[in-house]
């Protein structure tokens, strides 16, 4: 099998799945939720209703009751929640495919979807960007020394380490790092509120950084520790196999037969893990992000669960199922180019 | 045949006991479990406080032990000196001096539960003889002592920071009398003092004065059945009527000022309708306590609402331990069973497992779960079996990923000399797998385990930390106590950071999933000799 037909698989295999991740999410949020909410044989038209259309005050005029019957109508005909379901299924894939996100649902935000998206995109790529290839530099380059020095003091206690702060929930190690901020400076830990969204200039960016560095370290404490045990656990492996016994014998510096050979193989499963943690980048630090208030998407998307803003959510599962998509396509190619053995079968 | 089989099981059982013994880690991790599975298995004698929703003391105190440190040793205990959660005891009952100004009346009986504590109430039908005259009560102008019950108790010490007394009563029906009153009294060698400056009024007002003030027979007036909490803080007290204003002084100091015997006293007063015949009442005493709140208590100390944090953090054991070890066990079984049918019959299955591992590891599973359990908490039904689910949706997220760890095993005992030998001699798929396959990856399957429990009770956590906006709170779990715990930990100096209450879920949850950890690290270095150093 050459390298052209194992892209060719890949892109069939990447499409397939692109299909079963629409049907799944399409069955998350429009029909398990319903199954779940509407007591049997009330229509989802009624049950809609319920759930997302405010009640009107009880002594509103005229205008008021207009008013929230085409919140009602508007709901309804939107998502298509007064059509059969293989109609609403079209439709779906459709505004998918098509960026149609359509408006938060509820109480919380308000206005387009996409529009949200937008605003706080920036603020997670900057955090989750920042702590992933932080976390992955520490955590390989920490994973070789271990693996290296197996055994020695270096590699036990950064073992340990690294071990205790991975069973660490990470809301808990946050909050200790708040605390130990409060008790240095002396003040309440001040979050980047929402309001500041739109603001621009110099003071905001610093203080952009200034609310990003704690969420920064502590997602880096809290992912550092996968990488570096899958990278130690991969080059003790690799450090094992029988061309490493080959170089050394050939008299090889250990320098050279530790990065050149035995890390050249051994990074290639680190390749998938990256990728993978790259395409989860949309997703934000839903835990952390709530814990320091950051506004990010995973503060958007803790929102948006407990009111049911399902557009939110579809909309953001949707981009992060198709990032995630090609991120591990794009692991998955450089992996076939990086190991021949991958794409010759 | 099958005996020997066992025994050969038993004796690779017992070899490899040997081994993980000498493994440290290993046993570090085993001591840590076992540790919190006692707590787990004998948390009703352990804590014996109910855990939630349970006032034991005041909001914030500190563990008792706490007090060694310089900040919080003038702190008094926390006590509740006079304790009656309930009467269907007959000992509890005999602690108590029943009494009234007509004790011949007082027909006691133990009737149904107050609260949740399930033990009976006190059912008490107090009447006065002859027509009612005006009342003598000195602390309530008209008022007829129909009912007292007192019990003594020894104080010595500090005073505390203040009390407070609680009692349930529930009033059945009143005959010929416009209120009912409950009153406390705590008397020492130097007085008495009566709490409270505004009695409590049990009886509803819509049967009193109105409806049969005016004549002079009040017929029998059924109330409804409600329990009436009444809690009566140490605000004002009353010494024989005269109201002493305790504005300049702790109360504390004046009652408890005196080391020796008290007497706690409940009274029930009735206001009779001028020339009633026979007034009476009838009504049930649920629980009567006093307590004395000093701000430190327990071995744990209390949360925001005067919560046992100990009990929190033992009942809390228990869910983290059933659900990481639960889902461990079934998504391991689950994945081994999906990673020999991969690995050993391969073609579909193997086919089928790859596209369905690819398929999970694009979810964000964390924000699924979260959707998915915000979804289940809103059915009812659903809710009620929230940790099964809980449980499925872990198993349902993870069992792929180790199906793969066991197929790459499998593959690779697959080709063994053996596994050809007994083939080639004619032995069958199921077999093969049984005697061969199967005893090799079992090590692997342990190690399996033990590091996705871990991970399970890590998990378990980080979605309490997320849903514990929408959750119905009628149980508790570490992660639940840290969350509850957080805006209190970032943001109380006040309350010293909470720090008795912050720290122990935290610690137990890194401890146990360590020490899940350790032992997966023990076990993979037993079965896996490549791991063993060299």
């Amino acid at each position: 099998m050459g390298l052209k037909k194992y892209i060719a698989k890949r892109t069939v295999y990447t499409i397939v799945l692109l299909f079963l991740i629409v049907v799944f999410n399409f069955f998350l949020f429009q029909v398990f939720p319903f199954l779940s909410l509407c007591p049997k044989g009330e229509s989802y038209n009624t049950c809609v209703e319920a759930l997302y259309v405010p009640e009107a005050p009880p002594r509103a005029g005229g205008n008021a009751t207009l008013y929230f019957r085409q919140i009602k109508q508007a709901v309804l005909n939107d998502y298509g929640f007064n059509k059969p379901w293989t109609t609403r299924f079209a439709l779906y894939i459709y505004d998918m495919f098509t960026g149609r996100f359509g408006f938060h649902i509820g109480s919380g935000l308000q206005g387009p979807v996409l529009v949200t998206i937008e605003q706080r995109a920036p603020y997670t790529i900057l955090l989750l960007g920042s702590s992933t290839i932080a976390a992955f530099i520490i955590g390989i380059g920490l994973g070789v020394i271990a693996a290296s020095k197996r055994g020695k003091v270096l590699d036990v206690s950064s073992l340990s380490v690294l071990l205790f702060l991975n069973s660490l929930p990470v809301f808990f190690m946050g909050a200790i790092l708040m605390l130990t901020q409060v008790k240095i400076t002396g003040t309440a830990y001040i979050n980047l509120g929402t309001s500041s969204l739109l603001k621009t200039g110099w003071t905001f960016y610093a203080s952009i950084l200034k609310a990003t560095f704690l969420p920064f370290v502590t997602l880096t404490l809290a992912g550092i520790g996968g990488v570096f045990l899958t990278q130690r656990a991969v080059m003790i492996d690799s450090v094992a196999e029988d061309y490493i016994l080959m170089a050394r014998a050939k008299g090889l510096p250990e320098r050279t037969v530790l990065y050149k050979h035995a890390f050249r193989n051994a990074v290639l499963p680190i390749v998938t893990a990256f990728a993978l943690s790259i395409g989860f980048i949309l997703s934000g630090a839903i835990i952390t992000e709530t814990v320091f208030s950051y506004p990010g998407l995973g503060l958007a998307l803790y929102t948006a669960v407990q009111i049911y803003d399902f557009p939110m959510e579809q909309a953001l599962f949707f981009i992060i199922s198709v990032m995630v998509l090609l991120c591990v396509f794009a692991a998955d190619i450089i992996y076939g180019f990086l190991d021949p053995r991958v794409s010759t079968g | 045949m099958a005996r020997q089989a066992g025994r050969e099981r038993l004796a690779s059982l017992r070899r490899i006991a040997k081994l993980y013994v000498k493994s440290k880690i290993g046993m570090v991790g085993l001591i840590i479990i076992a540790f919190f599975v006692v707590l787990a298995l004998f948390a009703p004698w352990l804590a014996p406080n109910t855990p939630i929703n349970y006032q034991v003391a005041s909001a914030y105190d500190v563990p008792t032990w706490a007090r060694i440190f310089p900040q919080y040793s003038n702190l008094p205990i926390d006590k509740t000196p006079v304790a009656a959660p309930g009467f269907s005891k007959e000992g509890i009952l005999a602690m108590w001096t029943l009494g009234g100004d007509y004790k011949d009346r007082v027909v006691p009986g133990i009737g149904p539960a107050s609260n949740s504590s399930g033990a009976g109430a006190l059912l008490v039908n107090a009447s006065v003889p002859g027509n009612s005259t005006e009342g003598t009560n000195p602390y309530i102008y008209g008022a007829e002592d129909f009912f007292n019950m007192s019990q003594s108790f020894q104080f010595s010490g500090e005073p505390p920071s203040h009390f407070a007394a609680t009692s349930y009563i529930k009033v059945l029906n009143v005959t010929g009398v416009k209120a009912v009153y409950v009153n406390f009294i705590i008397g020492n060698s130097e007085g008495n003092f009566s709490m409270g400056s505004t009695l409590s009024e049990v009886l509803s007002s819509a049967i009193t004065v109105s409806d049969c003030g005016a004549r002079l027979n009040c017929p029998t007036a059924n109330v409804s059945a409600q329990w009436k909490e009444v809690d009566v803080l140490s605000g004002l007290l009353y010494t024989s009527g005269i109201p002493v204003y305790l504005n300049y002084t702790n109360p504390s100091n004046l009652v408890f000022n005196v080391t020796g015997s008290y007497r706690f006293t409940m009274q029930v007063l009735g206001v009779p309708i001028r020339n009633a015949t026979q007034p009476s009442i009838s009504f049930y005493v649920g629980s009567v306590e006093l307590h004395m709140n000093g701000g430190a208590y327990g071995l744990l100390g209390t949360d925001n609402r005067g919560n046992d944090v100990w009990s929190q953090l033992v009942w809390g054991s228990q869910i983290s331990l059933m659900i990481g070890v639960l889902s461990g066990i079934g998504a391991v079984a689950l994945g081994t069973l999906a990673g020999i049918a991969a690995g050993y019959l391969g073609g579909l299955w193997d086919e089928v497992l790859s596209r369905f591992t690819d398929f999970i590891l694009v979810l964000p599973f964390l924000p699924l779960l979260f959707i998915v359990t915000t979804i289940i908490s809103e059915n009812a039904v659903l809710e009620s079996q929230i940790y099964f689910w809980v449980i499925m949706l872990f198993i349902f997220v993870s069992w792929p990923l180790i199906a793969k760890i066991i197929r790459s095993q499998v593959l690779s005992v697959k080709e063994r000399p053996y596994v050809e030998a007994s083939r080639a001699v004619g032995g069958g798929t199921g077999h093969i797998i049984r005697r061969h396959i199967l005893p090799n990856v079992m090590g692997l399957v342990y190690s399996q385990v033990a590091l996705n429990v871990s991970g399970f009770i890590l998990l378990e956590a980080a979605l309490d930390f997320l849903s514990a906006a929408t959750h119905s709170l009628s149980s508790i779990s570490w992660g639940l106590m840290l969350t509850y715990a957080l805006p209190d930990a970032v943001g109380n100096p006040k309350a010293s950071y909470v720090w008795w209450w912050f720290l122990p879920p935290g610690i137990s949850i890194a401890a146990l999933s360590l020490a899940f950890v350790l032992v997966g690290f023990a076990l993979d270095s037993i079965f896996n000799p490549r791991l063993r150093a060299r």
